[in-house]
This record gives C-alpha cells, sequence and structure tokens, in this order.
C-alpha cells in the first residue's frame, strides 16, 4: 500500500470512528478529505458509499447517498454490494418506504451470504428484521432475529451483549404481536433492566404493558406502562403510554384514571372532538405496531 | 370490561368512512401521510398502524361512536347518556348490564316475564 492509499484509509477509518460517535460533521469533512486524495475508481466508490451512510445517519441527504442505486447496480464487489444495499435499506426504512426497505435488504442479506461474512449478516438480518415489523411481516421479522440469535452464538468478537439485548428485545416484542405472549414477555423481561438508554427502556415497558393488557392482568400492564411513560423521550411512546394506561385502567374499572390517561392522548389531537369519548367505546389494540 | 376491538372492524369501518367521504386511498393516504398500499392493507385488516396514524385517520372523518358502530339513534342516545353519567354511576349501569347478561346466559331472566330478546343495548 503507497503512503497515499494509507493517508487515505487512516482518513477513511478516522471518520467511520466518528460516525459511530454521532460526530457527522467531522466525519463528512474527514470523508471530503480522503476523497480530495484518492484517484482510484474502487477507493473513490467506497469512500463514496461511506460518506452517503454517514450522511443518511446524520438524516441528511447529498449527491453520495444519490449515488447508492448506481452503485448497487454496479456491484463491483460483494463488499461494495453490501454497504450499499444496507444503507438504502435503512434510508428507505427512515422514510417508512418499507417495500423498497426490504428489496435493498433482501439484496444486503444475500450479499452476506455469498461473502460468507458473519457480521455482515447479523446487521442485515437485524435491520431486515426490523424493517418487516414495520412492514407488519411479523413471522418473517420473527424468522430474521431468530436466524440472528443463532449466528450471534457463533460469532467472536462482536459486541456480544449490546446486539443480543436489542435481538432479544425486539423478538420479544414480535412474538406478542403474534400471540405468543408468554414467550413475548418472557424475552422482554430477560433483556429488560439490561437496556442502557431511556428510549429504548421506554419501548420495552411500553412492550410490557401491551404483553400483559393481553393476559388481562392490567394491575401489572398499568406498572410497566407507568415505567414505560417515566422513560418516554419522544411523543410516540408517550402516546403510546397514555393509550395503553388508559386502556388497561379502563378495563380495571377505574374510570378515572382511563379518562385521566385518554385525556392526555386526546391533547395531542385536539380538532379531534370525539376522541376521548371513542376511546371510550372502543378498542383499537389490535390494531396498533407500537413501533410506528 | 370488554369493547368491540378487531383490526377487520376498525379497517372496514375506515374504507366506508373513506368511500362514504368519496375519497380514493391515494387521497386519504396523502391527507394522513401513509402509503396507498399500506392504507389498502390496513383496510383489509392486514396491516398494524402506529397510534398516531390511527388517530389521525379517525380524526379525518371527526367520527363519533355513533359513526363508528353505525347504528341508529337509539344506541347513540343511551351512549350519550352513559357517557354524561359520573364514573362512579357508570360503573353501576356496567354491573347493571353484566347482571343482566349473566341472568340471560343462564336463561334465569326468562322466567321473570316482561322482557324479550333484542333488548339488550
Amino acid at each position: 500500500m503507497s503512503e497515499l492509499d494509507s493517508r487515505i484509509e487512516e482518513l477513511r477509518q478516522k471518520a467511520l470512528e466518528k460516525v459511530r460517535s454521532d460526530e457527522f460533521d467531522d466525519a463528512l469533512a474527514l470523508y471530503d478529505e480522503a476523497l480530495a486524495l484518492a484517484t482510484d475508481e474502487e477507493v473513490r466508490e467506497l469512500l463514496t458509499i461511506n460518506k452517503g451512510n454517514a450522511l443518511i445517519a446524520a438524516e441528511r441527504t447529498g449527491p453520495e447517498v444519490k449515488a447508492l442505486p448506481m452503485i448497487l447496480m454496479r456491484r463491483r464487489n460483494a463488499h461494495h454490494t453490501f454497504l450499499s444495499s444496507y444503507a438504502l435499506m435503512y434510508t428507505h426504512r427512515l422514510t417508512s418506504e418499507s417495500k423498497r426497505a426490504i428489496f435493498y435488504g433482501q439484496i444486503a442479506l444475500e450479499a452476506a451470504n455469498q461473502a460468507d461474512q458473519p457480521f455482515w449478516k447479523l446487521a442485515a438480518l437485524n435491520e431486515l428484521g426490523i424493517v418487516y415489523v414495520l412492514d407488519s411481516q411479523f413471522q418473517k421479522a420473527i424468522e430474521c432475529f431468530e436466524q440472528a440469535l443463532a449466528l450471534l452464538a457463533t460469532v467472536d468478537g462482536v459486541e456480544q451483549s449490546f446486539s443480543q439485548i436489542a435481538i432479544l428485545g425486539n423478538l420479544g416484542y414480535n412474538k406478542l404481536l403474534v400471540g405468543e405472549t408468554h414467550e413475548g414477555l418472557r424475552l422482554l423481561h430477560s433483556v429488560v433492566d439490561e437496556i442502557r438508554t431511556p428510549h429504548a427502556k421506554s419501548d420495552a415497558y411500553i412492550e410490557l404493558c401491551y404483553g400483559y393488557g393481553d393476559l388481562e392482568q392490567y394491575e401489572t400492564a398499568r406498572h410497566y406502562g407507568e415505567l414505560g411513560l417515566q422513560f418516554a423521550s419522544e411523543p410516540r411512546q408517550a402516546r403510546n403510554a397514555h393509550y395503553l394506561l388508559g386502556e388497561a385502567a379502563y378495563k380495571m374499572g377505574d374510570l378515572e384514571a382511563a379518562e385521566e390517561h385518554f385525556d392526555e392522548l386526546a391533547r395531542f389531537y385536539p380538532e379531534f372532538r370525539h376522541l376521548k369519548s371513542l376511546l371510550f367505546a372502543i378498542d383499537l389494540r389490535s390494531m396498533l405496531n407500537l413501533k410506528l | 370490561m370488554n369493547k368491540p376491538a378487531q383490526l377487520e372492524l376498525v379497517g372496514r369501518k375506515i374504507r366506508q368512512l373513506r368511500r362514504q367521504r368519496k375519497l380514493t386511498q391515494v387521497e386519504l393516504a396523502d391527507r394522513i401521510g401513509v402509503h396507498q398500499s399500506d392504507l389498502s392493507r390496513m383496510e383489509q385488516g392486514e396491516y398494524k398502524v402506529g397510534l398516531d396514524t390511527l388517530l389521525k385517520i379517525l380524526g379525518t372523518f371527526d367520527l363519533s361512536i355513533g359513526d363508528f358502530f353505525d347504528e341508529g339513534n337509539r344506541t347513540e342516545t343511551v351512549v350519550q347518556k352513559y357517557r354524561s353519567l359520573s364514573p362512579t354511576a357508570q360503573k353501576e349501569v356496567e354491573s347493571f348490564i353484566e347482571f343482566k347478561r349473566a341472568q340471560e346466559e343462564d336463561g334465569s331472566w326468562d322466567s321473570d316475564g316482561g322482557e324479550s330478546e333484542g333488548d339488550d343495548v
């Protein structure tokens, strides 16, 4: 490797580190510096994919993101195919285009299989599983998460606990959705205390609330719903928690508490005059995907 | 306290209301920010949505209980009266409904005379 090649790779590695620590502007500047030095087409393509990934992670767009489908079509090598398709899967997930996300996810998984790269496969399976959940294809999501867990057990060097917690949590929620409530709750309980971020904690607690609601154990459901509300860090979580808490309270006959939670939920929809009375009359739980 | 639930029921109701208001799936999907194919699956009871989306759809139709259940004025009036009661009084009404239901289930209601099938609210 020439001195120039080494310098470009060094810049790329630094940029990847910056992306991992969410320092996107620094990462983008490093990629630009590397791209200014690189003349080899294959290297430029890799840098373009990496920069596209950084832009997507920063929820921005740019010519590098737009170049990803063309790079994927070129299929220069398995690594670039995997990286570009994975990035496209992720970006389409963020824009709720689940069909396209699934399309690219399948390409990413295929590339990972062909290259026999367990890390790539693990990442593709987990992300594809998440996209299947968003698309209400729960059985397929379960298959992805179960395959990912089986693979995780055979791979050395991966940050085992973090990946395992995330995948088990995802699997647990899907089990609830397909009616395997006891198994879903068991899986969620196995990881909930290990979850570090308040955001992920809130989701897990709200899912436990949902599961115990299915079992008609409303007191327990309310306990976890309150925890979910306590850790809620985005409106989706607050809405889900208030709705499920209202439902559980209603089903316990605690109409005052139900009314309080439905009132809180109704604040999000001031123009919907009949919302509260409708919530008292119909059960929307079976319609809901808490991840959306 | 059971309430009618169910994916298909709500999905069918959304389709019915959309058609009544002469909206295409594309128009409604645009209005609430979902893809037309997802709305189609939702109407068929094959797609679970986020709470926000679901409430936006129901809010678009400014749906009331009477609209939802598509029932006559009598039921709506009864529901409205029920809603106007205090929580304690609502509990009493629910207990009474449960009591009447239990009577019906074990057949004892018929021996009192004076009640007929179809009276349940």
